[in-house]
């Protein structure tokens, strides 16, 4: 495969230690530890630990024994655990919509902001900004700019005469408002992915298209769109990831409320493991996600091969 | 290659000399963020009286204390010394993650404080904590705003203690929407902590319910009670049908923004405000006592701050240092001069005469020695609340109120199973 396999192992080693340790290891961990849960009766475990108090182990003891319980927390997650079916279908229902919607306003955005000219880059940096904004900053002053009682948008209806919205104090709109916050933050860093992806495309292709006469809006429905196809898979999985993994704007401006209408399963996973202090059901949730990434992505991967290539 | 090297000696040279002072003599003290010139008045007190005991001082946010508390204390990281919320007290007890200290308290020592603080701190006949600060709730008004619109003061006098139905009348009188612009540009009422359990389970206590069965293990049944969804549903009127109060106000600090500002007519708010209030100078503010249902009792909230020693410490005695230096009559004073708490000590009462003859003072001393009602007592008390709180944003924000806090309760008891 490599003609210096030893060379090339010396300078993917770095990488590939590096993501061993800081995402591999993690994830087999999370996996293993969804497979534990509690097991002897607590009555007992305290008795221990009063014990170990008095001998000085202290903490060691943590709380009630854990074990191997198999897949019983994966099984109480899919029979009796209505939340995690209500926090699965938000998700869904989240990354559904932000990640086609983000790919579209991202083309949309490359395909008005191409070429060199000055008022071009400046507006293409105007679009890329928001994304080198922290999420957390971002979070925090749309939450301003969207309170229902005093915020900028709802003085900016009222002004042109529409009725003052509850945005993100209602189970019917926050999500809708996430969603919003997500392609206004994401689609100028993706808009940068196509840009170089149209960059890619040879010239040839367009002189001999003009030469037979093809219009502009011709040429980007024929080889532009074709063309890209690399890209756009590209963009929609690393995309679809990264909503599927959504957390800080939860966290930051609804808590996962109003009504668990923006209780995305990261979010539920963190509450779990954090204020529920139920690791096995927060690893198993985290597990299923793992994994509904991993089939997601394989099934756009597949969707969207490329037809041509050049 | 050699540069390699040399840069290779330098990290682990600098990595050698950075040990010592990351080491077992550094005291780790997570403490609550409140502000951080205020806290590091008090550290430099501890500094000054103990200058061979260096302290690292880690401030937590308030929303962010308790689970980072959490990661810290599961993973077997635990801080030498931590701020320790009273009802969580017996749930880091149960897990063994508390020093006991009844070898650290004489009983003289221990009478400073109020029974019940101190009986917050106790777990299984055993001392976990100790004391730090206590608290009330009143219903806090403004003057300026009742006057402007006509309407008659309420009372300041225990004796003629609002009910709640009398209360939410005069929140509808207040609640006004000068400009006609369809947002109310004067609240009624608002809550300071207008989820928390802390500010809401006295509301069903008043109408007869209790939070939590007397062994802190079932929910169902308490929760779910008559009275209990009564008062949830009277809070969710207050949001929802007599819209006196605006949702999603969830943070204390800006709800005291809205009230100080006056955007509020009142506010149930706990005594901290009675010092920060005094900051905004365009509005003169009372104070009322805490209301209650007719028919039913009056209760407030109560219960505050403990510091306890992890159970792990390699600097026990540098930790009981700090612990009773920062509990003691002396970092008492200057904190209740500096942030207003009510303190756990009864001799800082005596110690500031000036502070606490203030009426709105007078008022919820008054509460803490008649109404005050403790949150339970349960090891499971970080879920329990957690999922109460979920429940009762939910119901602000219009969820119906009885299968709201079924679901809860089902919810709480399969947590709380664990402890059982």
């Amino acid at each position: 495969m490599f003609r210096e396999p030893r060379a090339a192992i010396v300078f993917l080693a770095p990488a590939l230690i590096l993501l061993g340790l800081f995402r591999v290891l993690p994830a087999a961990v999370s996996v293993g530890e969804s497979l534990m849960g509690l097991a002897t009766p607590p009555t007992a475990a305290s008795e221990a630990i009063g014990a170990s108090i008095n001998a000085g182990v202290g903490a060691a003891a943590g709380g009630p024994t854990r074990a191997f319980v198999g897949f019983s927390n994966y099984r109480h997650l899919f029979t009796s655990d209505p939340v995690f079916w209500g926090s699965a279908r938000v998700t869904l229902a989240y990354s559904a919509l932000a990640s086609p919607v983000t790919v579209a306003v991202a083309l949309g955005l490359a395909f008005l902001l191409k070429g060199s000219d000055r008022r071009r880059s400046l507006l293409r940096t105007a679009c890329f900004l928001p994304s080198a904004i922290s999420m957390s900053v971002v979070a925090v002053v749309w939450g301003l700019m969207l309170d229902p009682y005093y915020g900028l948008v709802n003085s900016l209806l009222r002004a042109i005469g529409l009725p003052p919205q509850p945005f993100l104090n209602s189970p019917r709109q926050a999500l809708a408002c996430l969603i919003a916050i997500a392609v206004w933050r994401n689609s100028g860093y993706w808009m940068m992915f196509f840009l170089a992806g149209m960059q890619g495309i040879p010239r040839e292709a367009y002189e001999a298209a003009a030469l037979d006469g093809a219009s502009k809006s011709k040429q980007a429905w024929h080889i532009t769109i074709p063309l890209l196809a690399r890209t756009v898979s590209f963009v929609l999985v690393s995309n679809t990831a990264f909503n599927f993994l959504t957390f800080a704007p939860v966290f930051i401006l609804t808590k996962g409320g109003p009504i668990r209408s923006t209780n995305v399963l990261v979010y539920e996973s963190y509450k779990s493991a954090f204020i529920g202090l139920d690791m096995g059901r927060a690893t198993a949730i985290s597990s299923l996600v793992l994994a509904a990434v991993l089939l997601l992505s394989l099934a756009e991967l597949r969707l969207t091969r490329p037809k041509h290539e050049y | 290659m050699k540069r390699a090297i040399a840069l290779s000696v330098v990290i682990a040279a600098l990595a050698l000399i950075s040990l010592p002072v990351l080491g077992a003599t550094t005291l780790e003290v997570v403490w609550m963020g409140w502000p951080k010139n205020l806290v590091d008045a008090q550290i430099e007190g501890f500094r000054k009286a103990y200058p061979d005991i260096p302290v690292d001082i880690q401030l937590v946010p308030f929303n962010q204390l308790f689970q980072t508390l959490e990661v810290r204390l599961a993973s077997g990281h635990a801080p030498d010394v931590f701020i320790v919320d009273g009802p969580l007290t017996a749930s880091y007890a149960t897990r063994g993650y508390l020093l006991p200290l009844d070898d650290v308290f004489t009983e003289t020592e221990l009478a400073a404080w109020f029974p019940s603080s101190v009986a917050a701190c106790r777990w299984n006949g055993r001392l976990y904590a100790a004391p730090y600060a206590t608290s009330s709730v009143g219903l806090y008004f403004n003057k300026t705003i009742f006057r402007k619109y006509g309407v008659a003061l309420p009372s300041e006098n225990p004796g003629e203690r609002l009910t709640w139905e009398q209360a939410a009348e005069l929140a509808r009188k207040l609640t006004i929407d000068e400009n006609h612009d369809g947002q109310p540009d004067t609240w009624g009422l608002i809550l300071e902590q207008s989820d928390r359990p802390y500010q809401i389970l006295p509301l069903a206590e008043s109408r007869g319910a209790r939070a939590l069965s007397a062994d802190g293990a079932v929910s169902e049944g308490y929760i779910t009670s008559p009275a209990f969804i009564e008062a949830a549903t009277f809070y969710s009127k207050l949001f929802n049908e007599w819209k006196v109060s605006p949702k999603g106000l969830l943070e204390a600090p800006v709800a005291r923004e809205y009230f100080g500002c006056g955007k509020a007519a009142m506010m149930l708010g706990a005594e901290w405000n009675i010092s920060r209030l005094a900051a905004f100078k365009d509005w003169e503010f009372g104070l009322a006592p805490h209301p209650y249902f007719a028919g039913g009792r009056a209760v407030t909230p109560t219960g505050g701050w403990n510091v306890g020693i992890g159970s792990r410490t390699a600097n026990r005695d540098a930790a009981v240092r700090f612990l009773k230096f920062i509990t003691g009559r002396d970092a008492s004073i200057a904190w209740t001069k500096l942030f207003g708490n009510a303190p756990a000590r009864r001799d800082v009462y005596a110690a500031l005469p000036d502070v606490f003859k203030n009426p709105m003072w007078q008022v919820l001393l008054h509460e803490m020695d008649t109404t005050a009602s403790p949150r339970p007592v349960t090891p499971g008390y970080l879920q329990y609340e957690s999922i109460l709180k979920d429940a009762f944003n939910a119901i602000q924000f219009g969820a119906d109120p009885a299968s709201t806090l079924e679901s809860a309760a089902r919810q709480i008891d399969r947590d709380l199973a664990k402890y059982r």
